[in-house]
Formats: structure tokens, sequence, C-alpha cells
């Protein structure tokens, strides 16, 4: 079993984060954590972790069944493409984030990121 | 053709600034979720999901910093308005806070004023990673650029108000 495979899903009311085949996080719900430093981070720690000892080259972030995400969680995306640039080049990984189309919130906020990581986001809309 | 106090537009036959929905809260996260999810649903049904998704992003932010940064036990008062048969819209939070809050919120105005739009929340998201974990000061920029809106902090006798209207 991969580490990635390994890793704990996050579950709160609102929200789930769960590595579904073998490869991917699945997001759902509505991410609006007043503290996600707390909830957040350590699991995007773990998969991060996870990612770097299974030499993944691209991790998909699924977020077609997540509603929202406040300001607060997104900057916890920021930080974790900190920690993807921060590796040596050849571990570093490409996190591609899988949008629903016409949600809007998705559209601009990833597109932002991909300014901050040109190298690191890769954003790609799924129909249906 | 001349503006209202609220920015909102007069002079056509179809302005009609209605408050559609005003509430007053207690300062507590777990109010935010419930609100944004039923003014997404209430302006879905009757606009569509564009104007819903701008308006649910904005609300959504200027709440969650007047959770964050008001005077903890008072309550926020809340007021979305709708004109031109909902192309135009105001949402107005107004919560207690104290001047060192109050100038945070001012700063991050003047930031957002000297460049707006996408280039502001792209410096806001630089800035946040300097800051350290669990600031982020994201808030205002993103509604003022998902929600396509102008913002505005009016400050008087320990009580804020922060004001987005729609461009």
């Amino acid at each position: 079993m991969s580490e990635l495979g390994k890793v704990q899903g996050l579950v709160q009311e609102k929200m789930s984060a769960q590595v579904v085949d073998g490869g991917t996080i699945a997001f759902k719900g509505s991410i609006s954590l007043r503290v996600p430093a707390e909830v957040l981070r350590p699991f995007f720690a773990d998969v991060h972790a996870a990612c770097i000892a299974d030499g993944i080259q691209e991790l998909a972030l699924d977020f077609v069944e997540l509603e929202f995400m406040n300001s607060s969680s997104i900057r916890v995306l920021v930080t974790w493409l900190d920690w993807i640039a921060a590796e040596q080049e050849a571990k570093q990984y490409v996190l591609h984030f899988r949008t629903k189309p016409g949600v809007t919130w998705q559209r601009t906020t990833l597109s932002v990121l991909q300014t901050l990581s040109k190298k690191h986001v890769k954003i790609s809309s799924v129909d249906g | 053709m001349w503006t209202d106090e609220h920015g909102l537009r007069r002079g056509d036959s179809d302005y009609h600034p209605t408050t559609v929905l005003l509430a007053v809260l207690d300062a507590s996260w777990d109010q935010i979720d419930p609100l944004r999810t039923y003014l997404e649903a209430y302006v879905t049904q009757r606009l569509d999901v564009v104007h819903a998704e701008r308006i649910s992003v904005v609300s959504h932010e200027l709440l969650e910093n007047a959770v964050k940064y008001g005077t903890v036990g008072t309550s926020v008062q809340f007021d979305l308005r709708l004109a031109k048969l909902g192309e135009r819209f105001l949402v107005r939070v107004t919560n207690g806070a104290v001047s060192s809050r109050v100038r945070l919120l001012e700063e991050e105005m003047r930031r957002i004023r000297r460049s707006p739009g996408r280039e502001a929340y792209v410096e806001a998201l630089e800035r946040a990673r300097k800051l350290p974990e669990g600031k982020s000061m994201i808030g205002l920029a993103r509604a003022g650029y998902e929600g396509d809106v102008a913002l505005r902090v009016i400050a008087r006798d320990g009580t804020v108000i922060v004001e987005a209207s729609s461009r």
C-alpha cells in the first residue's frame, strides 16, 4: 500500500477530505474553519509527507463537491505550495485541482494560486 | 445620474433598493455558514447563480472579519440590499471593534485601493505567506475581487461598518 493510501481522511461536521482511488484527495462540503491551521494543516502535512515518500509527480485534488472554502483555509493551500517548493526539485509535485464548471470561486481563487505558483498548480474543469 | 449613499444608482425605473435581509447575529462563528447558505439559496432562486455566489462570498468574508476582529460579546448586524432587479447589491456588516482592529481594516483597505481587484487578492496571499500561522488577512481582498465590489470602511464611536457595493 502506498503511503498516500495510508493517510487518514479528515472528517468534520460540514466537510470531509479523503484519499480515494489511491491518488486523489476528494473534498466535500463547505470548509469554513475558524482555525484551519489546527485542522487542515496537519492533514495537508500528512498528505504532503506521503506524496514525497511515494515519489508522486501529480496529486489530484477533487473540488467538484466542495461548495465553499473560506479565505483562512485558502491560506493553508498557499502553505502547502510553499512546502512543495521547498523540496528538492526531483521531489516536487503538482497539485492538480479538479473543479466544477460554473463555480466562480473555484475558478478565481485557484487561478490566483496558480499565479503564485505556476509550476505547482494545474487546474481542470470536470464536466458532468 | 447620481448615486445614493450606498452607491446604488437612481434615475432608472427599476431602481428599487430593497432590504432583502436585515439580521442581527451573535458574534459567533457558528452563525456564519448557515447565513451564507441561506443567502445563496435565496439569491439563486430570485436572481441567478453568479449573483448568488458573489453575494455569498462577500457576505461570508465580511461576517468572518466581524467575528474575528470585532469586540467579544457584541452582536453583528448584517444588511443585504438589492437594486435594479438584483443587478446591483449592497452588503453591509456592522459590529463593535476596538481602534487597533479598525486600524488593521483601514490599512487593508488602503492596500486594496492601491491595487484593486485580482492584484489585491494576489498581494494578500503573498503577504499571508509571511504572516504567522493562523493569520491571513485575505478576506477583504478576496471579497473585493470575487464579489466584484467596491469596499468601504466607516468607523465611529467603537462601531465599524464595512460596506461592499457591487460595481
